[in-house]
């Protein structure tokens, strides 16, 4: 005995005394633990309490008082039930108790492993097959839209945006309805004919496009009938609010949403944005579980402007379309120019297409022909060449030269354009070689040059070369090379009064220019930049220095003369002299080359007129080119033009008349 | 669980220690820390020195149990040590215990935190799919009348330029031109004292 009997009580004394050896062994062993530990005895007596509940004393004041004497709780003397026999044996019990506790243990381990079966089984086995469902449940494509960037023109009124429509494509192999019922529906929403509209549902059983370009009313109308195997897709299409006001420089963009022609085509990737795709998790709810990357809305709103004016472009498309339908001319431009850094105001063709359904229109309409086409500019060109000998120092603002109405240089006539009626003039000085278009007198005054030294002179001006940065399709003016200009003396001649050569009318604008705005060759353009909503600009266009080629006094001096090409009586400008204010300019008739002989044609000619505005403090170029109109020179059909449109751009730019003092300074 | 956090008011213990030192003085197994070892007998080795003992804190309880057994009854001699409660539970499983209740409460904290992270975190999710929707919708509404806008602009335009609309194209007849005046030396203003204005009754009220 380890512990002395006084510990235990006298009912374990009993059980202890009529336990057999064996049990009397383990109950002595857990007795030394106990005694040695006592601690342990809370933990014990926690547990046999839980196995051990029938042995409990159970008293009777929680009980029903009418069931205290039923027949299940008639107890003995000691308060033991009679009913269910009592295994008095503490061994016993606790074999029992040991026997369910394994019972237990055992369900629960079995519960254990299967879970873990189960997850092994999940994990690891079906593991794969799991991920790509689930991937493919949740995982979403999100490609933010991003739409083609806004063009504004100079004031703000946007003049090119994206607009949504929808693409209809039909399904006949899902129509719950048939098809001459469908066909029948759609009919009238999609200005079809029912059968035309069924031939297209037979060719294919799925994925027939119908209709592009639907707009939004529509498509609700057809949304709204609800029908099956009809799918409505939504696109973005490029819109131009103004139609074929900006069509020349705008140009187009097709159904893929690319630039084919103009500004849309040259600054593709100024205003064509693509945010990366973005690869989310989505819940089943739509909304997405992943952090989205931080470029995800980097929506800038910028927008690209340009230089034109809505205003002047409206005035001058209108002043060039009725001039040519009167004239029955084949095409015009008109181009005006702030000569101070070569901003475009204005650049209209006719004739010209709408953008919005370029489509209908002939090909040859897409491009802008005073950028891509090149044509001898005739008189036009005459100042120019006075200013190149000016700034050689060949000759002087007073110079005076005879003009004999015609002369033939290396075999070749040439004469005045008047010659048939005015003959020659006689002696003549610089300014009435200008007022009265001499071609002879320029020939004088070109030969007062030597022939590489005014070859030099027009590499310098940029003549075989481009313009233009941001308008596509240039081509570059067309000069002879040198050796042959130099051979042979009728090519400066010819070159002096602006034929046997070839450059685009924004060429001859930019010469111009250079003389309204000192001597700098600018560049022409048409893009001023990125701005945002606010109006700061995010990103201007690169445009190189600008050249001085003459000097100021030249230039001035030239301008001098041209202003009376317009102001004099006898000028050949005179119809477009707009009173009160001092313009500049010179006309321009000069004949084409015909296709089949090589040789000047008689009757077709190219007709232009140049005009600086205004002469006392020179900023803006407007150059007219109408092409073979069917009578009149340049004087005539291209003056008036101009004329028009410099009367739009006084009233649009608020330009003040010359004032007298201004005047009589200059003169 | 329950065992861990029970306190041990067992009456046997006590009650059983009454007993034993009435029944077996001499039993060498004692469980009586409350009784105090005799003040002849000197203490064993690694025990504090007598006037330590005297000095400390324990004096003072000791001499005190020592009255109260006296008054009991209870006149042990000989050697006693003083050893631990052996009802207490040892110090590893109770520093387990402390270790168990502490984390307890340190997951409890974290459970709390994490779950209203998390919630947090769906929260704004939700959130930016909702304003995400809201934008889109919102850019479309602002094409909408952008192009609306624009539209109506040229519509304007062509209707002034057919003839029955009494609109012109601006030109230079229409314009005002201003000569600015030259500009004006300055003034001299002499400074006047405002008088005093006697307040009027205002007629006609």
């Amino acid at each position: 005995m380890i512990a002395p009997n006084c510990m235990l009580s006298k009912k374990t004394r009993k059980n202890f005394i009529n336990a057999t050896s064996n049990q009397r062994h383990q109950i002595d062993k857990s007795r030394k633990i106990i005694s040695q530990n006592p601690w342990m005895i809370d933990g014990i007596k926690f547990l046999l309490n839980l196995l051990n509940q029938k042995n409990k004393k159970i008293t009777n004041h929680h009980r029903h008082p009418m069931k205290l004497n039923s027949p299940g709780n008639r107890r003995n003397v000691s308060g033991t039930r009679l009913r269910q026999p009592n295994p008095q044996e503490m061994g016993e019990t606790l074999a029992n108790s040991r026997v369910r506790l394994f019972i237990v243990w055992g369900i629960l381990l079995a519960g254990m492993l299967g879970l873990i079966f189960k997850l092994y089984l999940l994990q690891i086995v079906q593991a794969a097959d799991l991920r790509f469902q689930a991937q493919h449940q949740q995982s979403v494509n999100i490609e933010p839209f991003v739409p083609r960037r806004k063009i504004l023109d100079r004031n703000g009124n946007v003049i090119a945006l994206d607009k949504p429509a929808y693409r209809l494509f039909a399904h006949p192999k899902l129509f719950k309805e048939s098809k001459a019922e469908i066909a029948e529906k759609l009919a009238p929403l999609l200005q079809r004919s029912p059968t035309e509209l069924q031939n297209e549902f037979n060719r294919q059983n799925s994925g027939i496009l119908i209709a592009d370009e639907i707009s939004e009313t529509v498509a609700k109308k057809i949304r709204s009938l609800f029908l099956d195997g009809l799918e409505l897709s939504q696109y973005q299409r490029r819109f131009y609010p103004q139609g074929k006001l900006f069509a020349d420089v705008l140009g187009y963009v097709d159904l893929e949403g690319k630039g084919q022609a103009g500004v849309e085509y040259s600054q593709e990737k100024l205003l064509e944005r693509s945010l990366s795709r973005q690869n989310l998790t989505r819940s089943g709810s739509g909304w997405i579980a992943d952090l989205v990357p931080d470029n995800f809305l980097k929506l800038d709103d910028l927008t690209l402007k340009l230089t034109l004016d809505s205003r002047l472009q409206r005035a001058v498309r209108e002043a060039l379309e009725k001039k040519v339908k009167e004239t029955k001319a084949k095409r015009g431009t008109v181009i005006v120019m702030d000569a101070t850094d070569g901003a475009l105001l204005s650049l209209v063709c006719e004739p010209t297409y709408d953008p919005n359904h370029y489509y209908k229109f002939a090909p040859e309409l897409y491009k802008n022909w005073a950028i891509t086409d090149l044509y001898e500019p005739g008189s036009t060109f005459k100042p120019i060449a006075v200013a190149i000998a000016l700034e050689a120092g060949a000759i002087k603002p007073d110079s005076v030269f005879y003009d004999e109405g015609r002369i033939y240089v290396d075999g070749w006539p040439i004469s005045n354009a008047d010659y048939n009626y005015a003959g020659g003039r006689g002696t003549i000085n610089v300014k009435e070689i200008l007022k009265y278009s001499s071609n002879v007198g320029m020939v004088h005054i070109v030969a007062q040059m030597r022939p590489r030294v005014f070859y030099q002179w027009l590499k310098r001006l940029g003549l075989g070369e481009t313009v233009t940065v941001d308008l596509p399709f240039e081509t570059p003016s067309d000069l002879r090379p040198d050796w042959e200009f130099t051979a042979s003396p009728v090519h400066p001649a010819t070159t002096a009064f602006g034929q046997g050569f070839a450059l685009t009318p924004m060429h001859l604008a930019r010469l111009h220019a250079a003389l309204a705005n000192g001597g700098y060759l600018i560049t022409p353009h048409v893009v001023q930049g990125l701005y945002d909503s606010q109006g700061s600009a995010k990103w201007t266009l690169d445009l190189p220095e600008p050249q001085a080629v003459f000097s100021p006094e030249t230039a001035a001096s030239v301008v001098k003369m041209m202003e009376s090409v317009i102001h004099d009586e006898d000028g050949t400008g005179k119809q477009a002299e707009i009173p009160n204010y001092r313009i500049a300019g010179k006309t321009g008739t000069s004949q084409k080359v015909t296709a089949n002989s090589g040789g000047y044609s008689n009757y077709a000619r190219i007709t232009s007129f140049v005009g600086i505005l205004p002469a006392e403090n020179p900023r803006y170029v407007v150059l007219a080119v109408i092409d073979e109109p069917s009578g009149g020179f340049g004087g005539t059909v291209a003056a008036p033009v101009v004329r028009a449109v410099m009367e739009a751009l006084i009233g649009i730019e608020g330009i003040p008349p010359a004032t007298k003092s201004a005047e009589s300074n200059d003169r | 669980m329950t065992v861990a956090l029970r306190k041990n008011h067992s009456p046997q213990s006590r009650r059983y220690r009454q007993r034993l030192a009435a029944k077996n003085p001499r039993n060498k197994l004692t469980y009586l820390p409350s009784v105090a070892p005799a003040a002849s007998s000197s203490p064993p080795q690694g025990f504090p020195s007598q006037q330590a003992y005297k000095r400390s804190s324990l004096a003072d309880r000791d001499a005190n149990m020592e009255t109260l057994n006296a008054i009991r009854g209870n006149n042990l001699r000989g050697k006693i040590a003083n050893l631990e409660n052996p009802w207490a539970k040892p110090i590893w499983l109770r520093s387990l215990q402390g270790i168990k209740t502490g984390t307890a409460i340190v997951m409890l904290i974290l459970v709390g935190t994490v779950i209203g992270l998390y919630g947090k975190v769906v929260h704004i999710k939700q959130n930016w799919g909702q304003e995400y929707r809201q934008l889109e919708k919102l850019q479309k509404e602002e094409r909408e009348v952008t192009i609306f806008n624009e539209a109506l602009k040229n519509n304007i335009a062509q209707t002034a330029k057919k003839d029955g609309s009494g609109l012109i194209i601006p030109s230079g007849s229409q314009i005002i031109v201003l000569e600015p005046t030259p500009v004006r030396p300055w003034k001299e203003i002499p400074v006047v004292q405002p008088e005093n204005i006697p307040s009027q009754q205002p007629l006609g009220y």
